[in-house]
């Protein structure tokens, strides 16, 4: 399975998932007003991926310094698909969660995806900006 | 009388605390374009980087809500779709800041956005918090071409907020909405 990249925006995040190291990132922005169109080719690479993988240690990232209300469904709908991946021991899945120490909204907003997931291992970090 | 029309926006601007304002078609691209001026222009007024990400993230809601479901629309110079019109006024006044929005839509679509409002208006922080999860988990609502989550979101991010609908004319009403942060 290829490797999957798109650039960041100022609007839509960096992502970028390497299948050799089970590492996933989402690193920028996204407040796009058409989000689900967006996030739609991540989405089906992330479906594939999930469908094939298994006993592996996967670990996602993610640094969104901003994101809109549309995006923050698709965030749940992601965990929610990572959360299945980790059931019964299929996987072990590790979410990096990084938000601003100024920012409340996103730690309020880490802390709302976290207390869903049943599987899956899930780290708020709070970041210090200079 | 005025020899232009700016003398009576000017000063109407300056006593309401405006800080920004525009009226027109709205598209991503201003959003994108007027986030760097939008924050720094709300953090010289005085702020903290919370305050300054919340006005943003209400006014991103907003005008993105004027793409969406504006019924004044015109076509996008791109050829991609449509713009929807509207107006969007960020200001800072005593203590706090507000942005506010309006766009016409259909009279007949007002009771059941009234409704919607009602509901989130009379809504605590836990209660709102519990909504918008459970409107993120069951998808949109019939005729929302977002997430249906806007609305939540800005009341989510607001210490208070109004709205308020104004007859048109036979079809339209002009519907607004002010947020306070």
């Amino acid at each position: 399975m290829e490797d999957f990249f798109l650039a960041a925006t100022n609007s839509s995040p960096e992502v970028q998932f390497s299948y050799a190291t089970h590492r996933l990132s989402f690193k920028g922005k996204s407040y796009l007003e058409n989000t689900a169109q967006f996030y739609e080719p991540v989405f089906a690479w992330l479906n594939e991926y999930l469908a094939q993988v298994q006993g592996q240690q996967i670990e996602v990232r993610l640094s969104i310094v901003y994101f809109n209300s549309s995006s923050f469904k698709v965030f749940m709908n992601l965990f929610d698909m990572l959360d299945d991946a980790a059931e019964n021991g299929k996987n072990s899945v590790t979410v990096y969660w990084f938000y601003d120490v100024d920012d409340d909204m996103s730690q309020e907003y880490g802390e709302e995806f976290k207390e869903d997931l049943r599987h899956l291992t899930f780290h708020l970090v709070a970041e210090t900006t200079a | 009388m005025n020899k232009t029309v700016i003398p009576y926006y000017f000063r109407q601007a300056e006593e309401d605390g405006v800080l920004f304002c525009a009226r027109g078609p709205m598209s991503q691209e201003i959003i994108e374009m007027l986030e760097s001026v939008l924050r720094s222009r709300v953090e010289q007024e005085q702020s903290d980087g919370s305050k300054t990400l919340r006005v943003f993230s209400v006014f991103v809601e907003q005008v993105q809500n004027i793409i969406r479901y504006s019924e004044e629309r015109v076509h996008a110079p791109t050829g991609h779709g449509e713009l929807g019109v509207g107006m969007v006024v960020v200001g800072h006044r005593q203590d706090h800041f507000f942005v506010s929005c309006g766009n016409l839509i259909k009279t007949s679509n007002r009771p059941h956005l009234e409704r919607q409002l009602q509901t989130i208006q009379g809504m605590n922080r836990e209660e709102l918090r519990a909504h918008f999860k459970e409107r993120g988990r069951s998808g949109p609502l019939p005729g929302s071409r977002g997430a249906g989550l806007g609305l939540i979101e800005m009341a989510r991010k607001s210490s208070d907020f109004s709205f308020d609908f104004s007859d048109w004319d036979d079809f339209l009403t002009l519907f607004s909405i002010q947020v306070i942060i």
